[in-house]
């Protein structure tokens, strides 16, 4: 691991991409190995090699414009991607709402068909409950409208003790 | 110290927990009650001075019904009727009255006279309005059982 390492930063001191302290230090260590010294070498005469054979690749247009064009074809492709995740997104919610939606229809469908109730602008506000066990006594009720006062009116004549009537009345 | 106040104030908040415990126990077993007054009440055309008359609250609302300009009480009766339980009340000596508390403000009344039960009237009743029963009497005049909640 630290063989590869050392090996690396040779490449490194090869390339110039070392500060100068590190390849003093690195020169300092190829000194006390000839195994590293073969292989500072080897990469040098590789360098070497590729910098003389290299073939050189003539751009047809100017550096600027090349890279320009290559930006624009990168700019072109998002959108295009784009556009598939919208569609994509449209066909899921498509998907997850139409069967709502036809679900609310046939419902509003037939909330439009009941029949409404007329509005008599009565109002239910009392629950009231009457039960009569004599058929022959008629009853008559009342209600004030704002439930103060509910009156049941039995034709019914009470027989109220004579003590209380001849007290009160003639 | 510190422990000792953690401790006691542990303490504090368990005898709290129970307190509320047991208060909201004693709360919740206590059954509510309703309040009714019953009156007979004889309404004429007759003035009779010297005679109890009725609160003008009943007054006004029974003229505004009937004829009769005079209401005057025979009899009233005061009954606290705990939830889901009857009570029954004698008016006259043959009406009675049974009233059933059917929580929540509704009662239900139930008019007898001797032995024959009349009518059973039931409605939620507010503080402030009444249930009248009423009916016919001897000469120009009407009885009415006035009942109203008093709590």
């Amino acid at each position: 691991m630290k063989e590869n390492k050392i090996e690396l930063k040779i490449q490194a001191l090869v390339d110039g991409e070392l500060t100068e302290s590190e390849a003093e230090q690195m020169r300092e260590c190829m000194d006390n190995d000839v195994r590293l010294q073969i292989l500072y070498a080897q990469l040098i005469q590789t360098k070497d090699l590729i910098s003389k054979h290299e073939m050189s690749r003539i751009l047809p247009e100017s550096g600027d414009f090349y890279w320009t064009k290559i930006a624009q074809e990168i700019g072109g492709v998002e959108p295009a991607n784009q556009g598939s995740n919208n569609s994509l997104v449209i066909k899921w919610l498509f998907r997850r709402l139409a069967p709502l939606l036809g679900i609310a229809t046939i419902v509003l469908l037939i909330t439009l068909q009941q029949p409404s109730v007329p509005d008599l602008g009565i109002e239910f506000k009392s629950d009231h409950e009457l039960e009569l066990l004599d058929d022959d006594i008629e009853v008559m009720t009342f209600n004030s409208i704002d439930d103060s006062i509910s009156i049941v009116w039995l034709d019914y004549s009470m027989d109220l003790q004579k003590d209380y009537m001849e007290l009160w009345l003639d | 110290m510190e422990i000792l106040s953690k401790y006691s104030l542990g303490k504090f908040f368990v005898f709290v927990a129970i307190w509320l415990f047991v208060v909201s126990g004693v709360a919740s077993g206590k059954a509510d009650s309703i309040e009714i007054s019953a009156s007979l009440v004889v309404g004429t055309s007759k003035e009779k001075k010297g005679s109890k008359k009725v609160s003008d609250p009943i007054r006004k609302r029974l003229s505004k019904v009937f004829k009769w300009r005079n209401y005057y009480k025979l009899s009233v009766k005061q009954l606290s009727i705990p939830d889901d339980k009857t009570k029954t009340t004698k008016l006259s000596k043959k009406a009675f009255i049974k009233v059933n508390n059917r929580k929540n403000g509704k009662i239900s009344v139930s008019l007898f006279s001797g032995a024959k039960m009349l009518i059973q009237k039931s409605q939620t009743l507010r503080t402030g309005s009444y249930m009248v029963l009423a009916g016919d009497s001897k000469g120009d005049s009407a009885w009415f059982i006035v009942i109203s909640k008093t709590n």
